[in-house]
């Protein structure tokens, strides 16, 4: 077949669809009653915080193009209003799972183990009594009751917030009056009941209904319920003319509160009077209504997986092993030969330290970096804002349209400004993604550049979390290309010709592309060419197609993709040769790691990108090849051990499913534990006892 | 802080401004650390309308505070600024360079043509070095950048010659700019434009047969980058001359959009693809070389080169380039040989006496090799003639001041008073005036011992006595000097009332 005739529609799987399979997996980590208690209520909250983020972004996008009269099917052949009406009916569906789990399975269990979530009715004397001095003595001056009736418009109801309606009557009156309140934000969701029956705790929204008609003097309530809308928060940046890029993202964070409503969502019966009127001011469809959902938002049982004690409940810790190649001179250890980094496997810590004592030391004269998302109060801003003060010439690139981060970013980048960093915000319509690092070391031979290039983002705490690989290397000709680089990505310069990277949105989806090529080229019956590719999401069209075609040419593809996947594997001529199977674990797969076997002189790359559209057109991104040998053996390790997974690993099938790896006859292998163990430094013995249950930890990315 | 050699250029060219930084390594000599382009137009404005544009000066001004930024990340406090042709031409040259300055504290200098074919050629040249090409046959080097082509011919690892004409793609594309690129008219008007400037070109070039042509600039970088992946790193590659015109011509009917979507080049280096293509297309054709060679060349790595290789270098390329100056006008090539000799061997044994340095004995050796070319026009006042021939030169390695003084020196190698052009010396202070006399004071003499143009002296030897007060030049000859004696007698006068000595000559014969 020719590459035009892998586009037909029935070779794809609808990329929203895939999203909610994907989520699907996170669910069934809840739903897997060999994964530790707390864990399995960490992957409810995962769930509901993922579907949060799609509505906002996915469904919010959707929705705008059906609006615009935007009709055009996407590659899997389904058209905006389709994909809508298929994303409504998969949600209703996992949603009603989600809720089944935690009631049925979840919620019981915890109490099991003393931990429970309790209703007023519930609660002794002494401990009402507490909860009234709660209501009076804290929530009730924050409570705003905002009227509806002819004279005060519809309220502005806030994205993502939970929210009283409430119908009034005045005593003695006929007449009906409406009011909203929002569940004050600034409270926490659980409130601990102090008792001695265990871990309890109760809803501030239990409590804020027990005492609502003290809020309404001289009224009654008729009916009041809770509601939480989501607005679509797919704001498309007008760059062009935007001078300040600062100013004009703190801008459209407040639109974001104000978006279309894309899913409304109730605690309790959608037919009541109340509803409709809610359901008539934002226009609701009925498929976007999911009532029933008692508690909202699930996001909060984070903060119950985390309680403290409990460890019979939760993972086993897995501390991050020392990297064996760093030494006391992190310079001298670099320059002996290039480093490979796995995180959450071996420690973060080099990258910090690398940062740490670049600040200090008297010969360097300056660093760079990109900062994607960093943590609250990170010791990589920290460093870099320290080795400004130093004299040292510090240019940070700062991704401020990183999205649901944008505040966060905002008040970092100003501190790094205020310590005499070159702060820089990206390019307009592009949106920075790579992430790399380059220290620049006045020596005595001369001046020597030290890099990092790697798949994850400059985040201590994400690094305890995310599967993420990096390479050190104070090779000249990649130093020249992260110069390069940066002079790009701060507008000083316009592209030159890259040495070892490929960089987006310039070379690296024909690079991608003419590595297929090759490895097509390359092969034939009897000698079969293989790709092994790692990543987040597989959406391209085209890299999907290229896909197919190499399949139909001699060569074998085994991928690994964490989440969205459009591409069918299994089809008969067109991806026989290709397999999908996606882990979703204790740790958020995070690392992009491309395989090719170029007739037996292996090629690795590890890249920031993924094959979507958006990694390879509208984003800065980098893939770099590796080189050193003992690097490429942990890059084929770690692929290796990816692909023996039999415990977390699931299998996607040609009709878009995913099924468990049939495990019959085969000792268990589960790769995050396997990494994890293989980290460990050689000559001690690893002292971490492994229960065979593990759990992970996801979240969107 | 640990010091190592790191020097950064920036040149603004007529379409961009670029800066390299780089670092003087032990093992090779030049190891590059930044590269930078910012495409800007100058040359836009200059050729069109003469005068380089607000806007464009303040694009200049944020380009230059960024490449600032990256030369203070090396703590690079070594570096230069050149202009080429779209500010040297600027008829509001001045006010750009001052508002320059005034907004960004750095100084820019405008260099002139032969000085760009100096750098030009110094950057190729270490690029063939590195891909061990050889240049010892007769060879020309056509560099087509965006406002200058520069022509150098080379023989013998050597410039023989520079020639800068107004044939730059994007000056083309200006001067042209009312007729369609890929109509066929512009194909005839341009050849016929490019046609008058080459065969006056082929009229002074000292040979005709051209072994190798070298293809170096922006445009065709770019094409041979796609056409040979290696080309990048390799940076010179040999083609043959047929294959090379066949591309050509290929590329000659590509259309702007076919050829930013093949090599992935911004939209404005597309639209002077055309006006290249022909100029290289009629070179080939006029001088039909045995092969080609693309090589990348840059000015900016040049003047880097030349900052970190020893001056003495080029000194070599100006005598080479000046006697071939000099052979244009029927000059005895024995006679100016021998009198540079000559100059050299008085200087460097008088320095005592004058106190000057390497770069004065440079403008005295030329002045001898051509102090008599102005026979070429008359021999009545032929040193007036040698003046002016010399002020015009395009000799490679030497700017007009150079030239004005080089000039002066070879005028005055008669022995009536001293006369400097009042016009082209108008600003020259006492102070410069008597280190010129010195010189001029050491060219006679060294005429004098050659007066009868038969190289009869074979060697100097000169003695000041303690005091200073004496200095007797010893010479070593194979025939009777009779008319050496009388000239020397004649033209150390100068010399005499300069330094407060008297002059003797003592001979002594050696038989051959």
């Amino acid at each position: 077949m020719k590459l035009e005739e892998f586009n037909e529609s029935k070779y794809f799987i609808s990329r929203e669809l895939s999203f909610l399979e994907f989520n699907y997996r996170v669910l069934e980590e809840a739903m897997d009653n060999t994964n530790p208690l707390l864990e399995r209520l960490k992957f409810i909250s995962i769930f509901s915080s993922n579907l949060d983020e799609f509505f906002m972004v996915r469904v919010g996008g959707l929705k705008d193009q059906v609006e615009a009269g935007y009709n055009k099917p996407e590659p899997a052949g389904l058209t905006p209003k389709e994909q809508i009406k298929r994303i409504a009916s998969k949600t209703h569906e996992l949603v009603k799972k989600q809720y089944n789990c935690l009631k049925r399975s979840i919620i019981p269990q915890l109490r099991k183990h003393g931990i429970e979530i309790l209703k007023y009715q519930d609660l002794e004397e002494g401990e009402r009594e507490y909860f009234e001095d709660y209501f009076f003595n804290r929530i009730y001056s924050v409570l705003t009751p905002m009227a509806y009736d002819p004279g005060h418009p519809f309220p502005v109801i806030i994205n993502l917030s939970l929210n009283f309606a409430v119908e009034l009557r005045k005593k003695n009156g006929k007449k009906r009056f409406y009011a909203f309140v929002q569940v004050p934000p600034v409270f926490p969701r659980l409130i601990r009941v102090h008792s001695n029956k265990g871990k309890c705790f109760v809803l501030i929204e239990e409590i804020i209904s027990r005492y609502l008609p003290t809020v309404f003097k001289g009224y009654q309530i008729v009916d009041s319920v809770l509601f939480r809308i989501t607005r679509n928060a797919d704001f498309n940046l007008d760059e062009e003319g935007a001078e300040d890029l600062l100013a004009e993202i703190a801008k459209k964070l407040k639109s974001r509160k104000t978006g279309k409503v894309v899913r409304l969502e109730i605690d309790g019966k959608s037919n009541s009077k109340l509803i409709q009127k809610i359901v008539d001011e934002f226009q609701v469809k009925s498929y976007e209504i999911y009532d029933h959902i008692t508690p909202l938002d699930l996001t909060f049982m984070m903060k119950l997986a985390s309680i403290k004690g409990f460890d019979h409940l939760k993972n086993n810790e897995l501390p991050p092993h020392p990297s064996p190649s760093f030494n006391d001179d992190i310079y001298e250890d670099i320059k002996k030969g290039d480093i490979f980094l796995h995180v959450p496997y071996e420690s973060f810590d080099p990258i910090i330290k690398l940062i740490e004592a670049a600040a200090e030391d008297p010969d360097v004269l300056a660093i760079k970096q990109v900062l994607y998302r960093v943590s609250g109060n990170s010791p990589v801003v920290r460093a870099l804002a320290r080795a400004a003060e130093n004299g040292k010439q510090v240019s940070v690139l700062v991704e401020l349209k990183a999205r649901f981060d944008e505040e966060s970013n905002i008040n970092w980048a100003k501190t790094l400004e205020k310590a005499g960093c070159h702060v820089v915000y990206g390019i307009v319509g592009l949106k920075t993604h790579c992430k790399a690092l380059l220290i620049i070391r006045q020596e005595a031979n001369g001046v020597q550049r030290y890099i990092h290039l790697g798949t994850g983002n400059y985040n201590d705490k994400t690094a305890r979390l995310y599967t993420d690989c990096g390479i050190f290397t104070a090779k000249q000709d990649f130093g020249a290309d992260v110069s390069d680089l940066f002079n790009l990505i701060t507008g000083y310069s316009e592209p030159g010709h890259w040495r070892k990277l490929a960089v987006a949105p310039l070379n690296l989806r024909k690079r991608f592309i003419n590595l297929i090529k090759n490895e097509v080229a390359q092969s034939g019956p009897g000698n079969y060419g293989h790709i092994i590719a790692k990543m987040n999401s597989l959406v391209d069209s085209e890299i999907i197609q290229y896909l197919y075609w190499a399949s139909c040419n001699y060569v074998k593809i085994d991928l690994i993709v964490r989440g969205i996947c459009c591409l069918r594997p299994g089809i008969p001529d067109v991806s026989e040769n290709i397999t999908v199977i996606s882990i979703v674990d204790r740790f958020l797969e995070h690392s992009r790691i491309y395989y090719f076997q170029n007739g037996g002189q292996p090629l690795y790359f590890l890249s920031s990108a993924d094959w979507m559209p958006r990694n390879l057109n509208r984003r800065i991104e980098t893939m770099v090849p590796v080189e050193n040998p003992a690097c490429q053996q942990r890059a084929k390790q770690l692929l290796e051990f990816n692909l023996r997974d039999n415990i977390k690993a699931r299998v996607l099938q040609p009709d878009g499913s995913y099924t468990r790896i049939d495990r019959r006859g085969k000792a268990p292998f589960r790769a995050q534990i396997e990494l994890y163990k293989a980290a460990a430094p050689k000559t001690e013995e690893t002292s971490v006892i492994f229960s065979p249950i593990f759990e992970v930890s996801a979240s969107q990315d | 802080m640990k010091k190592s050699k790191l020097f950064g250029v920036i040149d603004v060219g007529a379409s961009a401004i670029r800066m390299v930084i780089a670092e003087k390594d032990d093992k090779k000599v030049f190891k590059p650390l930044e590269s930078l382009t910012q495409s800007i137009r100058l040359g836009t404005d200059t050729f069109l309308n003469g005068t380089i544009s607000a806007e464009s000066a303040w694009a200049t001004v944020k380009i230059l505070k960024k490449f600032k930024r990256i030369l203070k990340d090396y703590n690079a406090s070594q570096f230069r600024l050149v202009a080429t042709s779209a500010v040297r031409e600027a008829k509001n040259r001045e006010y750009f360079l001052d508002y320059i300055y005034q907004n960004t504290g750095l100084q820019i200098q405008t260099i002139e043509s032969t000085e760009e074919c100096e750098f030009i050629f110094s950057s190729m040249r270490s690029e063939m070095l590195e891909a061990n090409i050889d240049l010892a046959a007769p060879s020309l080097l056509l560099d087509l950048g965006t406002g200058t082509a520069r022509i150098i011919l080379i023989k013998d690892q050597k410039m023989l010659f520079t020639q800068s004409l107004k044939l730059g793609s994007l000056r083309l594309r200006e001067i042209l700019h009312d007729i369609d690129v890929q109509s066929f008219e512009f194909h005839k008007v341009l050849q016929a434009f490019i046609k008058a400037d080459i065969d006056l070109l082929r009229n002074v070039l000292p040979f005709s047969k051209i072994t190798q042509f070298i293809a170096t600039g922006g445009v065709i970088d770019d094409i041979f980058r796609f056409l040979k992946p290696d080309f990048f790193r390799e940076k010179v590659t040999k083609v043959d001359t047929r294959w090379f015109y066949q591309i050509l011509d290929q590329y000659k009917s590509v259309s702007q959009e076919q050829f930013v979507e093949r090599f992935n080049v911004s939209s404005d280096k597309a639209d002077v693809l055309v006006p290249t293509i022909i100029v290289y297309r009629y070179f080939i054709e006029i001088f039909n070389p045995e092969s080609v060679i693309v090589a990348h060349s840059s000015l900016a790595e040049g003047v880097i080169l030349n900052e970190f290789s020893a001056p003495e270098y080029f000194d070599e390329h100006i005598i080479v380039s000046a006697i071939e100056y000099g052979k244009k006008f029927g000059c005895e090539e024995v006679h100016a040989q021998q009198v540079m000799s000559l100059c050299e061997s008085i200087f460097t044994q008088t320095s005592s006496l004058h106190g000057l340095d390497e770069s004065s004995l440079l403008i005295l050796k030329v002045a001898a090799l051509l102090h008599d070319i102005g026979h070429y026009v008359n021999d009545q006042g032929h040193h007036k003639h040698t003046q002016y021939l010399i002020a015009a030169s395009s000799i490679i390695g030497l700017t007009t001041d150079k030239l004005a003084q080089i000039a002066a020196v070879a005028r005055n190698h008669r022995r009536y008073a001293v006369h400097f052009d009042p016009w082209q010396f108008r600003d020259i202070t006492e102070d410069e005036k008597i280190q010129l006399k010195k010189l001029i004071s050491i060219l006679r003499i060294a005429n004098a011992l050659d007066r009868s143009h038969e190289k009869s002296v074979k060697a100097l030897k000169i003695k000041i006595n303690k005091d200073k007060h004496q200095v007797t030049f010893k010479v070593r000859t194979t025939k009777n000097i009779p008319l050496e004696k009388w000239a020397f007698k004649h033209n150390t006068q100068l010399f005499s009332e300069l330094f407060y000595v008297d002059c003797l000559l003592s001979e002594e014969r050696i038989f051959e």
